[in-house]
């Protein structure tokens, strides 16, 4: 529990007193300690040895790289009871990443690749990966806009290089996973400037997403067979699913789903969510507060900021990633930057994990925030076996410059 | 008797029943006297309330309450229109519009097409009425000769034949035709009118604006509101030109709601209480540089230029903004954009490359300070008055880092009348030698004004007029060329070469981010480089703090 010393000041926080409650309905003592919070910072289920990868993904604390997409875990890691677990959600939640980036990615070639003069002579490959790309968006008019431009800059039309060959995979190694993704460079001499075109098609995306997939079937047998314990928890941890699934106290303390379900969309419902959540925040702040002061659910300050942090974070995160898979951007972006801690610059961190940053670089892609998106993209490809997010981001760029026609207003 | 205790009866019957009326009255009244306002702190007192006359980026977020954009980018970046009836049409050279049904002005006056032809013919596209955008306008309209009325809808011509002419009026604004147009005729007085302006935004000046340090504004009763739980915020003040060490105790005071743009160091301690505060990240293109005057006789050589640049610590003064806030530009184009090249890095601190450089220019020490020929100079180092009171430590880290190596320098604030009055008026040389300011953009295409000699009579935004034959050849190529990966190479070939030139030494962008109190206010975002765009969807929470 070194991890646990060293996030609560050395077990400070069953504090000796406390102060009087603020206001929402508090939770009972038992379904306090029930929550997934109570029983990652207190009980004993889980091992010692996964506690650095759950700090450096989701909790925060401590300092460690995201692993490269898909990555195992590390043997001792994998032997204890959840280690496989723990391993098939690590597995989700790249595919889901990935997933995310593959939207960015499909989005920005095929708005790309719809105008005339995007790429121009030579770059013809550029226009059919964006033809492509509509193709997967189910973009009929924008693929005929550019398989017409692809065949005007090349005087033929282009088929999918690399859609055939992708089709079968299987799980492979991490080296055939990486090898995926790796885009073809097409380098333009111009105007004495060299350019440089990653072309990463869209089926080298499906085929790593379906690897991943296969990937997390092939544990699914194991993982079942893990039984409970640890497993309901590393399957809930970090989410507003607060009872790790279970359905007692879940109609006290409201999940995100339920927020979110309480608040349609259309005008003014980022307003209605941010009210609701913060309301759910209180009765979370307001359970802690009503503890017994004495005895063992005792928390002193630290360990309430502490709770109350963590549970902030999975609330938002959460209703960020409902938000965009509902299509509500804005709410999206608003939720997953509070979820990352209103940084000004967001990047891969203790507690920042990639489908967080995955999340929240398509929200600002789609919330028209282009340049914030290239760096967080930018960002993301620097973390060890994230590189394809590097083409993502260099398409993003090329984007955000398109002329709009409009007066360039430059203010002090 | 029988009909006097009628009477009774029934005078008593009103006076129960009227008097809550009359009362209710009394209170309403009040309440309409007495609304509360948001209460939002922002930076430089503002001189226009027309965003065609902003030169700061206080002002284009007042104009933003004020007026309303013929078309502004949803949040997905298509256009819409709160304007015009959904489904206008763009064929080039026409596009044809219709104005939205029953909308009005602030002052209840119905909008008309005449009101569009009026903008555009007799303020946008003129040029003697007191702005600077008549010029553009005139490249986007060419030889039009009217914009008119024309059944039911407006059809006018783009002189260019591009797909989704719309995007051209993007920065325009509706105007008032009654409200601006002179009773005798001659051209628009929009200076007259300035305090009291009359638009279609979500807010509007009931009062005429005393003072432009403390800006009131009030809800445009005819702008409908977009809020469905709490109360829609139904006045906003502007603060403007306090420090902001004052602006921190107005905030943690309880007296403001929303700071727009405080200094990053600051934001920790309102991050630590998320009860309270909330903090939104504002999409601006921000920059600081320190511009050069190159027709100076020790800044025309390149070599101290590059030891100035050389000299300074990028990243320790970074450090002083806190956090990942501040990250520092090698060129005008931001890192991670196209048109940035990947192989061209901010300059590194070199302080014995400093002193190589300076030797080979032919200065050498003498009394800590470089001379050549005998003799000395002092730079003096003009800062925007903003930027001195709320990042002075930046501003002595420059002038330490400068004068430890033997350049001497006189820093001078650069007040906002000052820029206005000298800097804009093209008389930046005859005070200053190097300016450090910041700009924002809302598209980078803008940098090219920054930096091209050709200035079409407005204000000055090229500093020091800094002219080169390779960079006006390049942005008329730009400007000549259509295809993407031709204007990439060509913008990358800019970022090189005032890199290496030096007109401006480049120093970071800034990531700006407001804080809110998250316990009164909901639904708040600012909207990229216009901030107030989505402002109506900002409500009070029912139990809005104390």
């Amino acid at each position: 529990m070194a991890f646990l010393l060293l996030l609560l000041g050395l077990g400070g926080c069953r504090g000796k007193t406390a102060p009087t409650a603020d206001s929402g309905a508090a939770l009972s003592s038992e379904q306090v300690a029930a929550t997934w919070l109570w029983r990652v910072a207190f009980s004993e289920e889980l091992p010692d040895a996964l506690f650095p990868l759950l700090a450096a993904r989701w909790l925060g604390g401590l300092e460690g790289d995201w692993g490269t997409l898909g990555g195992p875990l590390a043997k001792e890691q994998r032997a204890v009871h959840g280690g496989r677990t723990l391993e098939a959600r690590l597995l989700l939640e790249d595919r889901l990443a990935l997933g995310h980036l593959a939207a960015i990615h499909l989005q920005a070639n095929c708005r790309l690749a719809r105008k005339p003069d995007a790429y121009g002579l030579g770059l013809g490959q550029a226009y059919a990966l964006g033809a492509a790309a509509c193709a997967g968006l189910g973009d009929q008019a924008g693929q005929a806009a550019a398989t017409a431009n692809a065949a005007r800059v090349s005087g033929g039309s282009f088929r999918d290089p690399v859609g055939a060959s992708l089709r079968s995979v299987g799980e492979g190694g991490q080296q055939a996973l990486a090898q995926l993704l790796v885009p073809e460079v097409k380098k333009v001499e111009l105007k004495g400037e060299s350019l440089e075109y990653a072309l990463l098609w869209p089926a080298q995306l499906e085929a790593a997403q379906r690897t991943l997939e296969l990937r997390e079937r092939g544990l699914s047998p194991s993982v079942q067979g893990e039984g409970s314990g640890p497993v309901d928890l590393l399957d809930h941890l970090a989410t507003s699913s607060w009872f790790a699934g279970a359905e007692f106290g879940k109609h006290e303390l409201l999940s995100a789903a339920m927020v979110l379900g309480a608040a349609p969309v259309g005008t003014g419902r980022l307003a209605q969510v941010e009210g609701a959540l913060e309301e759910v925040i209180a009765a979370w702040r307001s359970s802690l507060v009503s503890l017994p002061r004495d005895g063992a659910m005792a928390l002193d300050a630290g360990g309430r900021s502490l709770l109350e942090s963590w549970f902030r974070r999975a609330l938002y995160r959460d209703v960020g990633l409902l938000a965009l898979e509902e299509g509500d951007a804005e709410l999206a972006l608003v939720a997953l930057e509070e979820a990352a801690g209103a940084r000004g610059r967001v990047r891969p961190g203790a507690g920042l994990d990639p489908l967080l940053l995955a999340a929240m670089a398509r929200a600002r892609f789609e919330c028209n925030e282009l340049q914030r998106s290239v760096e967080l993209l930018d960002d993301i490809g620097a973390a060890k076996g994230w590189e394809f997010a590097l083409p993502v981001a260099r398409t993003v760029a090329r984007l955000a410059v398109v002329g709009s026609g409009a007066d360039a207003r430059v203010n002090r | 008797m029988r009909t006097t205790r009628k009477t009774f009866l029934t005078l008593l019957a009103v006076l129960l029943l009227g008097l809550p009326l009359v009362l209710s009255g009394a209170t309403s009244v009040a309440e309409a006297e007495d609304v509360r306002a948001l209460v939002v702190l922002e930076e430089d007192e503002p001189q226009a309330t027309y965003p065609f006359m902003a030169r700061t980026m206080s002002e284009s977020r007042l104009a933003e309450l004020l007026f309303r954009r013929f078309f502004t980018a949803d949040v997905g970046g298509d256009l819409e229109s709160g304007l015009f009836e959904p489904g206008w049409s763009s064929r080039p050279p026409n596009l044809s519009l219709a104005v939205r049904e029953g909308l009005k002005f602030s002052d209840g006056e119905p909008v008309t097409f005449s009101d569009v032809s009026f903008t555009l013919n007799d303020v946008y596209r003129r040029t003697d009425v007191g702005h600077s955008v008549g010029g553009w306008y005139s490249k986007i309209f060419g030889d039009a000769q009217q914009i008119t009325p024309l059944h039911g809808s407006i059809r006018f011509q783009v002189s260019m034949p591009d797909d989704g002419a719309e995007r051209y009026l993007m920065t325009s604004v509706l105007l008032s035709r009654k409200a601006l147009a002179p009773e005798a005729g001659g051209k628009v007085q929009l200076e007259l009118s300035k305090r009291k302006p009359t638009g279609t935004g979500p807010f509007f000046a009931k009062d005429t604006i005393e003072s432009f340090d403390d800006v009131l504004l009030h809800r445009n009763p005819h702008d409908e509101v977009a809020v469905r739980k709490g109360q829609p915020v139904q006045a906003i003040r502007l603060l403007y030109d306090q420090d902001a060490a004052r602006q921190k105790e107005l905030m943690e005071g309880g007296r403001a709601d929303l700071w727009v743009s405080p200094p990053p160091a600051v934001l920790p301690s309102f991050r630590n209480e998320s009860k309270r505060y909330g903090i939104r990240s504002y999409d601006l293109m921000q920059w600081w540089f320190m511009a050069l005057n190159h027709a100076h006789p020790a800044l025309a050589d390149a070599r101290v230029r590059e030891a100035l640049d050389l000299a300074i610590p990028r990243q320790q003064l970074i450090e002083k903004f806190g956090g990942d806030s501040a990250r520092s530009t090698s060129g005008p184009f931001l890192p991670g954009s196209a048109w940035a090249p990947g192989d061209v890095e901010a300059t590194a601190e070199n302080r014995d490359r400093v002193i190589t450089l300076m030797e080979e220019a032919g200065y050498s020490r003498e009394g800590g300070r470089w001379v050549k020929d005998g003799e000395g100079f002092t730079l003096r180092l003009g800062v925007q008055s903003d930027i001195a009171d709320d990042f002075s430590d930046v501003v002595y880290g420059f002038q330490d880092a400068w004068e430890s190596l033997g350049f001497r320098v006189r820093v001078k604030n650069i007040r906002p009348s000052d820029w206005r009055g000298k800097v804009e008026a093209g008389q930046a040389a005859a005070n200053w030698d190097v300016i450090l300011g910041r700009w924002n953009l809302d598209r980078e295409e803008g940098v090219l004004s920054l930096f091209s000699s050709a200035q079409d009579g407005g204000p000055q935004v090229n500093l020091f007029k800094y002219s080169d034959q390779t960079v006006d050849g390049i942005v008329a190529d730009f400007y000549k060329e259509s295809s993407g990966p031709a204007r990439e190479a060509l913008m990358q070939k800019l970022h090189r070469y005032l890199h290496s030139d030096r007109p401006y030494l480049f120093l970071w962008t800034l990531q700006v981010q407001s804080v809110y109190r998250r316990d009164r206010l909901s639904g708040f975002r600012p909207s990229p480089f216009y901030y107030f765009t989505q402002v109506g969807k900002t409500a009070w929470k029912e139990s809005a703090g104390e």
